[in-house]
């Protein structure tokens, strides 16, 4: 009997030991680590922050999924892997003392350290803005923000500045959605011609999400991401501050510096700007205690797997993409979500004269996530029953499906339905763009405002596992 | 600041509010995203 370990219960490790365990049918014991009593639904956050859906409508316990999958549950911390001896140390929550669990597979998709302390002054906890990264986060930037709706009611005027707030951020398509929801609330509220909204990104152009960007047909023509965020942004009267690193923030402003050189000051009465991510603070020693963090993971504490690592961004291309996710040292070692380490970014990464760097991280959330999450536990599976690794979800072969809210509603929602294929640009595949033009999508509309309320609850229904679970995609 | 400068047209706009209109690019959309997740399995050999 095999003992798998899977640290981590977002949407890589939840979904990995779902497949794990209808593949493997009780034969193995998996285990799942997590410090979390539930799985939250992230995408969703973003109206927790607006005040318009309760935090309970993004989550579901995780202890009822997993005993019903037979899956062993630790609510517990990964502090240390070892392993040349396959064992992970974890440490429960609420607890000092540590416990060993041992491995024959390990898989680790513990998500990303949301790395407030990179931008002195930034985050909930010890700065001065708000964040819609996890759902005490969002619970708490709606407190802040219907408080400052209540002040403008009362015929206050204010700045508000959403975006990221680093200039090596990730996920800035969940900053835009917040902004384009703010907007429409207050619009709805009769308030926005009492506030400056201003877009705050390390973007090297609008419309670029770290992903750098996305070209689709439209009849003839290339539309762009940049065409379509431009355009959603005049017609909400949203300013920007693109290709910036914010260097400190206080109490009244946030200090800028953009790619030209220029430091600018930002006033503002609320601000939501994302982290940039890092890596989950774990110690990887091998048999002789020696630290070997460095060799198992990047810089940012990412881990290592089946990547090309060290080309620089001009030459990096779809096939240096991770394909099954394993580590190339430990083979019973896998990673996914946004615990492995990417070969590179996806957008071009800038540098201002100064030499501040400013360079978008590439997101792997979500259905990305997922697609990693379900190769290696399939790897996993074939390791088990006596074959290499076959299953591959590159993000230079897969597609990124993504639907940006910019208002909650079936008869008045509104979002951009993006499709892009696949992620990564792959031009040793694609030719000049690196993506398959016909299979590419970027529009605003009706239908987007319906995708997204349809996969909030697909998804919480396939990760429940109930019934007919396996057919959703 | 930067002001943003591509424009959607009247069109634009009126397609992307009719009910009629999104109706059915729901559907044609739902079609595109299950052949991209179909291509997206094609990587998993042991499924």
């Amino acid at each position: 009997m095999a003992k798998i370990v899977i640290a981590g219960s977002g949407f890589a490790g939840h979904y990995a030991a779902l497949i794990l365990a209808d593949r493997l049918k009780g034969n193995h014991e998996i285990t799942v680590v997590t410090p979390n009593e539930t799985f939250n639904y992230i995408p969703s956050l973003i109206w927790v922050g607006v005040g318009q859906m309760p935090v309970e409508k993004t989550q579901f316990p995780l202890k009822p999924v997993y005993d019903k999958f037979g899956i062993k549950y630790e609510r517990a911390f990964l502090t240390e892997v070892h392993p040349d001896d396959n064992y992970v140390m974890i440490k429960p929550v609420g607890s000092e003392q540590e416990k060993r669990l041992d491995y024959d597979y390990l898989l680790v998709a513990t998500g990303p350290k949301l790395n407030f302390d990179a931008t002195p002054g930034l985050g909930p906890d010890k700065g001065y803005t708000y964040s819609v990264c996890t759902p005490p986060h969002a619970v708490e930037t709606a407190k802040a923000y219907l408080e400052l709706v209540k002040r403008l009611e009362k015929g206050d005027k204010a700045k508000i500045v959403i975006g990221t707030g680093h200039g090596g951020c990730t996920c800035q398509g969940a900053g835009f959605e917040f902004i384009t929801n703010v907007h429409n609330d207050l619009v709805d509220r009769g308030l926005r011609d009492k506030v400056e909204l201003t877009w705050l990104s390390n973007e090297p152009k609008l419309g670029d999400f770290g992903i750098d960007g996305l070209e689709a047909k439209r009849g003839s023509l290339i539309f762009t991401s940049e065409m379509m965020a431009e355009a959603i942004f005049y017609d909400y009267g949203i300013n920007y501050e693109i290709r910036s690193h914010v260097h400190k923030v206080d109490e009244k402003k946030i200090y800028i510096e953009n790619l030209d050189g220029e430091f600018k000051e930002l006033d503002y009465d609320f601000a939501m700007l994302l982290p940039p991510f890092a890596g989950q603070p774990i110690k990887w020693i091998d048999k002789d205690g020696n630290d070997i963090k460095d060799k198992m993971c990047n810089p940012a504490g990412f881990v290592k797997v089946d990547a090309v690592y060290g080309k620089p961004y001009e030459e990096l291309d779809g096939p240096d993409w991770p394909k099954t996710y394993q580590n190339p040292i430990y083979k019973n070692i896998f990673a996914a979500g946004i615990a492995f380490a990417p070969p590179g970014p996806l957008s071009k990464p800038g540098k201002s004269p100064n030499g501040t760097i400013i360079a978008p991280a590439p997101p792997r959330t979500g259905y990305t996530a997922e697609l990693s999450g379900k190769a290696a536990a399939l790897n996993i599976v074939d390791m088990i029953e006596g074959r290499e690794p076959q299953n591959t979800a590159s993000m230079a072969e897969t597609p990124g499906l993504c639907v940006a809210s910019m208002k909650n509603g079936i008869f008045d929602g509104m979002a951009g339905t993006i499709a892009i294929f696949p992620v990564a640009r792959n031009r040793a595949k694609y030719g000049e763009y690196g993506r398959d033009l016909d299979l590419c999508v970027a529009e605003p509309g009706k239908a987007g405002a319906w995708f997204k309320l349809g996969l909030h609850y697909a998804f919480l229904w396939k990760l429940q596992g109930k019934s007919f679970w396996k057919l959703i995609p | 600041m930067a002001q943003a400068k591509f424009r959607f047209s009247d069109s634009d706009r009126k397609k992307m509010h009719s009910l009629i209109y999104q109706f059915l690019r729901a559907i044609s959309l739902a079609f595109h995203f299950l052949k991209l997740v179909k291509i997206a399995e094609k990587g998993y050999k042991t499924h």
